[in-house]
Parts: structure tokens; C-alpha cells; sequence
């Protein structure tokens, strides 16, 4: 069976007074159905980006200038770039098909609607009922995200509510047509750590039942841990290394993994151990560096080749890529120690 | 132990432009964005060769703006001619007059006849000028041959004086009234406002009430009844300080609304009180911290309020209630054509409502690229 | 509490704000930010101040530079005599001098430093304000700060729009250093920066402070930063302290539920750990219409009626260890986990 979402050689650029930022370059990964993906990466790495490309709201000047998104709608195989971006067809897997959650809430929901008003809407738009029965669905629905007493919160506006019911009851607006896919982007960012596990413990709970797929954007190490079946970690639009949860966390190949989980402190480990710094800041995107886009900030920096070659996408197992010339046969002998 | 210390900036290869561009001040990169705004350039341009003409008025205007020709009153504009039977002229020529006499209201007026061809010439010797005060001369950038033939580009007013000349002149006036009633404005709001925002309690309730009574007064009948109240016997350039302290009346009371509100936000940013904890005094943190925070919004705000004053003077000029002839502004220039019939008659006295339009929508271009420049680091 | 020589005690500090309301500006409540707050930092003691966002944390690190003048109580900074004086109650004239002990690390890199000013602007300031040098010996100590936070002193004349988060927070970092001051209040210092940023940045304060010897209040939400930055943590909760005790006692015997529920609520860096924190109810109350009893009863699994009525008092539960909860050291936190499946 196809993928339900497969990105192949996603490429974004803005253009800027500037200059042309390529905030992707190249992505490439798949979503299989049911399963949970993160995206894992720092800031300017183009996750988000990446997000909104798949639904084809990438904020102006970015454009998408090559690559395919392919979603698999039952047996039919929509390659969503190809679509209209303003057209119904897209708007109709929007929502309904793919849904998408923000780091902030506040920016999903009209301040002059109530809440109940805007997940009828939403129902009504992709469902084509009535009112009467969009509002049963919109109780359902919230309260199945959790939230007290439903009846009272359809009536209310978005800044009546906490930031972690506001969460919720995006949530729900997001989950109300039952999507394939839910892209929530940095959904726990902006929140304290207990509201964080309130909405990461939903979103698990969620999943199981209604058994959709979650592509989990965030810069947060831990939570992907936790939470994620597969992963694909970015760098200055680049997809670096992707592997299953397990192998990416235990066997880290590329060196900006590597480097990044070391830098991470832990409880429990205490002050005893001195945590591995990354040296040197993330590149301003119109400068990138030539060659890798990590070499600048790289401990396994090798002179001659990583400040000239782009490194390719090198397959190690099954699932597990890495973007690195280490493990590139072709320069096995440059690279040997010695 | 000290290796992780040394971070290198990561600035590989910057070029000259991007070097200069981690150095420039607040005031460069401003300049570096208002540039890119092509509008307001071109405006800024314009109103440069404004000013520029307003300050060498006695150069640039062809005649004495006063000096009375009775025989050549009402004459209407006398076009430039570049080019006509007898071919090209460079510089150009006009024609000269030609007295009619209407035959059935016996009205005199005059027509431009090709008969009489005048040959324009640059730095010509005519009526003597000052240049501020000090440099008497009497060149002229444009004049004819002879001073005493008739030269009325954009014709003449009810008395025979020059309205081309009257026009540069009274940019002298109209061109300034706004910016020291801007001046003025900025200098009691700033005060007035920061001490309202910075110190709060009862002297900013006094100080809000006060900006409240003020901005609810309507303003023609308040700048009417200021100027009704100033004594008639002023000499000019009192009547004129006048007017300027009555357009600023009303136009601190924004700056101060402004300034009490950027103060109150920044009271609370982090690096106001960073500068209190490491011990900047508290006159230092206003002026080196927060008035420059805001001074450039500031800045920008008062060119859009630029216009309104200019129109304001003009208006009340217009009215009779701001300045009044003999004194030339491009309002009391207005003041002839106040009844319908001398508009039907002699239409170039209206002439010089377009030095108004062009400065007024100059300033309004130029403040729209500075308040979209006043924040370089938005 | 603490071995070492007390630099500056907290004592039943309150920091309650005026709710205004109406054309006259009433006074028709307050916002009870920090309520009782008693706290030590030892000579060169790094110290953590832990809470969710609106805990009062920050307030506490405001109250002690006096960006507010304390509702109620003490903040003693003691000299090296041992002789005290108090800052909360001192008028804003006659602080200057103790300024200069007590410097600020903030949290948002862009906002704390002025735009205008350059790097040897904003580093030179504070010794410009103390007169302590001028001119060419300014430069030289303004590169010397520089250099020792890891930024090129030929950078001086560089503006802050030049630098990227974890740059400028170094500059913040050089700013605070540059007073020589025995206290540094570190708030939130890492959490707008980028992760491949943090520790840099944590490694940095962490020298430091070995080679200077500063004191650290360290405020953070993030529990794994404090736990690598700090010797003891004090736990905050709606103005309260609830928790106090070592690092290592506090994250492995926690007393009080909030602290468990906060300990179970950090993801682990582990995939073949997981396990699901049974999550905390509802949100936090309201600082302006605190509960009654304790103010953490109404989403603690553990909640009997005491706790609904009668306030819990902050209590030595073990060495060095103080809770305020009822029930502190009897309740077993491992019901707050539960193991979840790779799926």
C-alpha cells in the first residue's frame, strides 16, 4: 500500500529584497498510515515551512519551485502541488482530510466567533450537514479532547479560555472531520511543562483512536523521544538524517545529531557531567556555508571535502539516512584516519 | 577550559556592504530603507527644491513681489515660447501685451500678442533683493533685457504685481509656518508627554484631562477665535510667531499622547531596567534610552501632521483671520480669489493652490516612507 | 540552610498588585504574584527558582533589583562582615550603591539590550555609571569582558541587530559581568534560544562562576536546566514556595505532589523509556483568587479535606529539605506515570 504521505524533493524558496532564502532544499521523507513522524530541527531549518507547503500555504514571497507532495486519498493518489492553491480541491483535503495545529492558538480561532460557532463551521464546510447536528458533533468532539463541561464552552470566545483549553479546543476543530493526517506543528512550545504533558497524553490517547497519522513538528528532542515512531531531523532546509526512533536516538549517525543529543541536559544526570556544546550559531540562511551546511559547527569537520562537496543522501539501512560524507563510499579513503 | 569560550562569530565572507551594515546606527538604517521607498525620494526631492527656492526667493523670483505695475494689472500669464515661425529659442522668449478694451463693459484687459517678442535671458540685473537679511544684490535667475518691459509668467494679481514672484516668496511664510508649529508641537509634547508618562499619578491625570478638554474644542472655531484674540496692531513677523503658536496649540497634545504612551510601555521593557540595575541615573535612561526609542516614530508622525498645519494657515490666511496682506503667503495670496467673479475673470490668481497641493502630498509621500522606515528593527 | 556565608536572604517577601478598575481606579483586588517567599543564597551558591509561567518567579527577580518595591517583607544583602542591610524597603536613591552586587541576566536576548546602543555602548555603560574608568581603559576592560564571554572585542563598534540570540545573550552575560558583582540573577537565560545554543551558553555560566565565584539565582521552567545548574532548587507555585532541598534529594525524593507531578511531567530523553505522566487537572489558579486551604489542592490527586481548608505551612520534612504540604513524605508519586507501548 502507498504511503498516505509521501514529500519527494520538496524545494521552497523566498524571495527576499535580500536575496532568495532556499528554505528547503530537497526534502524528502513519507508518512505511512497510523503512524507518528516528527520533524526535529532548530530554528530556520524550515520545519515549519514545510508544514504549510503541504497544504499549500506557504506565507508569501515563498514558493514552491519543484517537488512533489503525494497524498494517498483512499486508492486515489493526489499530488497536492500540483493543485490550485486557492482552489476547492485543496481546500477540501484541508481540514477534512489533512488538518493542522499551531503553536499558538490564538491565531487558529476568530476572536469574534465562540468557539462552538467556529467547529460547526468547520463540520458544516467539509461534512455538508446541518446545524443541528454539527453541534452534536461538536460536543462530541470536545469532549472527547477533554474539556469540561462542553455545553458552556461552545458559547465562549477564544480569550475566555487558558491557553491549554484554547489547545484543546483547536484540537478538536482540527479532529472534527476525523483527518488521515494531523500536522501539528510546535503544538507544546508555547506551554508550561504539566499543560505540555496534558496535550502530549491527548494527542497519544487521540491517535489510538481514531487512528491517524501525526506529523509532529518540533525542536524539542525529548518530547520526540517520547512520542514519535520515525524521525527526520532538519538543518537549514535540508533533511540530514531520518531514521526509526530507536536507532536514530541509540545509533545517531550524522554528526549534527550526534552533537545535538549530547547537548541536551538531562535530569537526573546532575552537574557531574559537562554538557558538549555545539560551537559557532546557526548560519543566517542567505550566507549558507558551501559544501555541508554543517561543516562550520562540525567536530568531524574534514578539510577538502566538507567545505566542498554536497554531501548525498546515504542509505545505512533500511529506513536510516544520513546526509554525510562519512559514510560515503566515495571518499571511504580520503575521509580513513591516517 | 576556555576553549568553548571563543565562539568566532560566524561571519565567513561578508562583503563591504554587509560590514557596514552590522556598524550603522539607527539613523543609517533608516536612511538605508526611506531610500527604497521611490515615492517618497522623489517627494523628498521636491520639497528640497522647495525649500531651496523659499530660501533664495529674491534670486529665483523674477521681479519684487511688492513692486506695483498699475499698468499691467490682471495680465494674464504670458506662456514661454520655445518654438514658432521664427524657429527654435533657446533660451526661450515671451510675447508681450497688448492693451484691449472690452467693447461692451469697457473692461481693459490685456492679450499676448506675437508682435512683440521679449528674449529671455538668466542672471540678469533687475529689482535689488537681500538675501536673508545680509547680501544685496539684484541678479535675477530669469529676466529680459530690458527691467522695465513686462515679464508675468503666471500673470498678475488685481494690482499689477508679479503672481510668479508672489508665489516663490510666499513659500517663505507658508513653507515654515508648519515646521516651527511642528517644532513647537514636538518640543511640549515631548516635555509634557514625558513627564506625564514617566512620573504618572496626579500630574498625568492633570495632564490627560487637559489634553482631553483641548482636543475637544473644534479646531477651526478654536484657531478662529485665538486669532481674533490676537491684537491687530502686530507687526508681520509677530503675526507670524503667532499663527505658529496657535497651529501648535492643538498639535502637542498628540505628540504628548504619543510620547506618555511609548513611555509607559518601555518603563517596562527589559532593557530599561537592565540600565536601572547596572545604575544609569534616571535622566540618562530618558534621554540616551528611551526618547530615542521613540523619536523616529516620533519624526515621522509630525511630517504627516506637516501638511495640515500648512493647510491650516492657509485656510485661516484665506479666511482673513491668519496673516494678513501685506504680508505674502500662499493663503493671503488666496485672498483674491475669494468672489466668483474675479475667478471667471482672472483664473491664474488661483495658481497658487498648486504649490500648496504639491507640498502638502510631497510631505504626505515623505512621511509615509519615514514611518515605514522609523523602526529598523521591527 | 547553607554551609556557606549567607549573601542575600529573602524573608516573607510579598508582592501583591493593585487590580484598578473603573473611571477612579478603584482598588478592587489584588494579584497576589509573590505571597511569603523566604529564601538564602549562600556566598558563590547557585540557587534555583523553579515554576510554570505566572508562579512568581520572575516577580521574586524583579522585587530583588527593586524593578518593584516589595509589598511586604525583607531582602537582606549581606556584606562581607557579615553586617546586612535591606533592599526592599530602601528608597530608589540610596540603592546605587548595592546595585552594582546584584546584576540581571534576562531572558529575551532582543528586548534587554537597547538597539541603539553599540556593544561597547551597552558593555561600557554600567562602568561609565560607577565612573570606574573612561576612554581607551574603558575599551580595554569593554574587550577584556568581551573576550572572556567569547565575542571578538573587535566586534565593539558593532550594534546588537549585528548578533544572533545566543551572541547578544552573551553580551547580556559581558553587561552583567562588567560591575564585578558578587549575585547574578539568571532569568530564564536559555529558554528563547536555540537548542545547539543552550549549552553553550549554560557551559559558559557554569565556568564562570567556577572561575569568579558568583552566587546564581537561577530561574527556570525547564527542571533538567536547573538540574544541571544548580546545587539547591526552590519550587514555586502560585507566589508560594513549595518545595525547597539539594538538586539531587529534590528530583529523586520529591515531598511535595506539585514537584512530583512537575518531575513526571518532563519528557525523558529515551526512547525505550516511556512512559506516560498521568497529567496534572485543570490549570493553575488564579493569583488574584487564590483557593482556600492549599493552593494546590484543587489538582492534587492527593487531596484530602485538610487540604481544602487548612493552609500548609513550608516545614524542615528532612535535613535540609522543606515542604509545604500536609502530607509531605508520606505520599507515594508513583501512580503519577504510567509505562506506555511503542506503538
Amino acid at each position: 500500500m502507498a504511503p498516505l504521505l509521501k514529500v519527494q524533493n520538496l524545494k521552497v524558496h523566498f524571495h527576499t529584497d535580500e536575496g532568495v532564502v532556499e528554505a528547503l532544499r530537497d526534502v524528502s521523507f513519507e508518512v505511512e498510515r497510523g503512524e507518528t513522524v516528527a520533524i526535529v530541527g532548530e530554528s530556520g531549518c524550515g520545519k515549519s515551512v514545510m508544514a504549510r507547503a503541504i497544504l499549500r500555504i506557504v506565507p508569501s514571497p515563498g514558493r514552491i519551485v519543484e517537488g512533489q507532495v503525494t497524498y494517498a486519498r483512499d486508492d486515489e493518489a493526489i499530488d497536492l502541488t500540483a493543485l490550485d492553491a486557492k482552489g476547492a480541491a485543496i481546500r477540501d483535503i484541508r481540514g477534512a482530510d489533512i488538518a493542522m495545529i499551531f503553536q499558538e492558538p490564538m491565531a487558529t480561532f476568530s476572536p469574534v466567533h465562540t468557539i462552538g460557532n467556529q467547529i460547526n463551521e468547520a463540520i458544516m464546510l467539509h461534512q455538508g450537514i446541518d446545524q443541528t447536528r454539527a453541534t452534536a458533533q461538536t460536543l462530541d468532539i470536545l469532549d472527547r479532547v477533554g474539556m469540561p463541561r462542553p455545553p458552556r464552552i461552545i458559547h465562549r470566545y477564544p480569550h475566555q479560555l487558558s491557553g491549554g483549553m484554547l489547545q484543546r479546543a483547536m484540537i478538536a476543530m482540527a479532529l472534527s472531520c476525523r483527518p488521515q493526517l494531523l500536522i501539528a506543528d510546535e503544538p507544546t512550545t508555547a506551554l508550561d511543562v504539566t499543560t505540555q504533558a496534558q496535550i502530549l497524553r491527548l494527542l497519544y490517547d487521540l491517535q489510538g483512536e481514531f487512528n491517524m497519522a501525526i506529523l509532529f513538528i518540533t525542536h524539542d528532542l525529548s518530547v520526540v523521544s517520547q512520542f514519535a515512531d520515525r524521525v527526520v531531523v532538519m538543518y537549514l532546509g535540508e533533511v540530514v538524517e531520518s531514521a526509526d526512533v530507536i536507532t536514530l536516538f541509540e545509533e545517531p549517525k550524522h554528526p549534527y545529531t550526534k552533537a545535538l543529543l549530547d547537548s541536551i541536559p538531562q535530569t537526573g544526570a546532575g552537574r557531574g557531567q559537562r554538557l558538549q556544546s555545539i560551537s559557532g550559531t546557526i548560519p543566517n540562511p542567505l550566507h549558507r556555508p558551501r559544501g555541508c551546511l554543517f561543516h562550520p559547527r562540525c567536530s568531524s569537520f574534514r578539510p577538502g571535502i566538507c567545505d566542498r562537496v554536497e554531501p548525498r543522501e546515504i542509505v545505512l539501512e533500511a529506513d536510516h539516512r544520513a546526509r554525510c560524507v562519512l559514510y560515503d563510499e566515495r571518499y571511504a579513503e580520503a575521509i580513513a584516519p591516517g | 577550559m576556555r576553549e568553548h569560550r571563543s565562539e568566532p562569530i560566524a561571519d565567513g565572507a561578508l562583503t563591504k556592504v554587509e560590514e557596514r551594515q552590522l556598524t550603522a546606527s539607527q539613523w543609517q538604517l533608516i536612511w538605508w530603507r526611506f531610500r527604497r521607498h521611490r515615492a517618497a525620494m522623489i517627494s523628498l526631492a521636491v520639497l528640497i527644491l522647495f525649500y531651496f527656492i523659499a530660501a533664495f526667493a529674491g534670486f529665483f523670483a523674477p521681479r519684487d513681489p511688492t513692486r506695483i505695475d498699475a499698468q499691467f494689472a490682471q495680465a494674464p500669464p504670458q506662456p514661454l515660447v520655445f518654438y514658432d515661425e521664427a524657429g527654435w529659442h533657446f533660451p526661450p522668449i515671451v510675447y508681450g501685451y497688448v492693451g484691449e478694451r472690452d467693447p461692451k463693459t469697457l473692461r481693459k484687459f490685456y492679450r499676448v500678442s506675437a508682435d512683440d517678442r521679449q528674449q529671455i535671458r538668466f542672471f540678469v540685473k533687475g529689482d535689488p533683493y537681500t538675501l536673508f537679511g545680509l547680501i544685496e544684490s539684484d541678479i535675477h535667475l530669469i529676466g529680459l533685457d530690458d527691467p522695465t518691459q513686462p515679464l508675468f509668467l503666471v500673470g498678475t494679481d488685481l494690482l499689477g504685481r508679479d503672481m510668479l514672484s508672489r508665489i516663490i516668496y510666499g513659500g517663505q511664510i507658508s513653507l515654515t509656518v508648519g515646521l516651527i508649529g511642528v517644532f513647537l508641537s514636538l518640543i511640549l509634547g515631548i516635555l509634557l508627554g514625558s513627564v506625564s508618562g514617566y512620573y504618572g499619578g496626579w500630574i498625568d491625570v492633570v495632564i490627560q484631562r487637559l489634553i482631553e478638554v483641548l482636543r475637544s474644542i473644534p479646531t477651526i472655531p478654536l484657531w478662529l477665535t485665538l486669532s481674533a484674540a490676537l491684537p491687530r496692531d502686530l507687526t508681520q513677523l509677530q503675526m507670524y510667531f503667532g499663527i505658529t503658536v496657535i497651529l501648535s496649540f492643538i498639535g502637542w497634545t498628540e505628540v504628548a499622547r504619543v510620547v506618555r504612551g511609548k513611555f509607559m510601555s518601555l518603563r517596562n521593557e527589559d532593557f530599561v531596567l537592565a540600565a536601572r540595575t547596572i545604575g544609569t541615573p534616571r535622566f540618562r535612561i530618558i534621554y540616551r534610552h528611551m526618547v530615542p526609542s521613540f523619536i523616529s516614530h516620533l519624526i515621522a508622525a509630525l511630517t504627516l501632521a506637516l501638511p495640515i498645519m500648512i493647510l491650516s494657515e492657509t485656510a485661516l490666511s484665506f479666511l482673513g483671520l491668519g496673516l494678513r496682506p501685506p504680508t505674502i503667503s500662499w493663503g493671503t495670496l488666496l485672498d483674491g480669489t475669494q468672489n466668483l467673479t474675479a475667478i471667471a475673470i482672472t483664473p491664474w490668481l488661483l495658481i497658487p493652490v498648486m504649490p500648496i497641493i504639491f507640498t502638502v502630498l510631497a510631505f504626505n509621500f515623505v512621511g509615509d516612507g519615514l514611518r515605514d522606515a522609523a523602526d529598523p528593527y521591527a | 540552610m547553607t554551609s556557606a556565608k549567607p549573601l542575600l536572604e529573602i524573608k516573607n517577601l510579598k508582592m501583591h498588585f493593585p487590580i484598578k478598575r473603573g473611571f477612579m481606579g478603584r482598588t478592587v483586588g489584588h494579584v497576589k504574584a509573590v505571597d511569603d517567599v523566604s529564601l538564602t543564597i549562600g556566598e558563590g551558591e547557585v540557587v534555583g527558582l523553579v515554576g510554570e509561567s505566572g508562579c512568581g518567579k520572575s516577580t521574586v527577580s524583579r522585587c530583588i533589583v527593586r524593578a518593584y518595591k516589595p509589598t511586604a517583607g525583607q531582602i537582606l544583602l549581606y556584606d562581607a562582615e557579615g553586617k546586612s542591610v535591606d533592599l526592599a524597603a530602601m528608597p530608589e536613591a540610596d540603592l546605587l550603591p548595592y546595585r552594582r552586587d546584584i546584576q540581571m541576566i534576562f531572558q529575551d536576548p532582543f528586548s534587554s539590550l537597547n538597539p541603539r546602543m553599540t556593544l561597547r555602548q551597552i558593555v561600557g555603560e554600567p562602568m561609565r555609571n560607577y565612573r570606574i574608568c573612561r576612554g581607551k581603559e574603558l575599551d580595554d576592560r569593554v574587550a577584556y569582558l568581551l573576550e572572556s564571554v567569547g565575542l571578538r572585542p573587535e566586534h565593539m563598534s558593532r550594534y546588537p541587530h549585528a548578533f544572533s540570540g545566543g551572541q547578544r545573550q552573551r553580551i547580556g552575560i559581558a553587561r552583567a559581568l562588567a560591575l564585578n558583582p558578587r549575585l547574578i540573577i539568571c532569568d530564564e537565560p536559555v529558554s528563547a534560544l536555540d537548542v545547539s545554543v543552550q549549552a553553550q551558553i549554560l557551559n559558559l555560566l557554569r565556568d564562570l562562576q567556577a572561575e569568579f565565584g558568583y552566587s546564581y539565582l537561577f530561574i527556570a521552567h525547564d527542571l533538567s536546566v536547573v538540574d544541571y545548574m544548580c546545587e539547591r532548587v526552590a519550587v514555586m507555585y502560585v507566589g508560594k514556595i513549595v518545595e525547597t532541598a539539594a538538586t539531587e534529594t529534590l528530583f529523586s525524593q520529591p515531598q511535595h505532589p506539585y514537584t512530583a507531578a512537575l518531575r513526571s511531567a518532563i519528557p525523558v530523553l529515551n526512547p525505550r523509556l516511556r512512559q506516560l505522566p498521568v497529567p496534572l487537572e485543570g490549570d493553575v489558579a488564579d493569583p488574584a483568587n487564590t483557593p482556600a486551604g492549599c493552593v494546590f489542592h484543587p489538582r492534587c490527586q492527593f487531596a484530602q479535606d485538610r487540604c481544602r481548608q487548612e493552609p500548609p505551612q513550608l516545614n524542615e520534612t528532612a535535613s535540609e529539605h522543606e515542604a509545604r504540604c500536609h502530607y509531605a513524605g508520606e505520599l507515594d508519586f508513583s501512580r503519577l506515570v504510567e509505562p506506555a507501548s511503542i506503538n
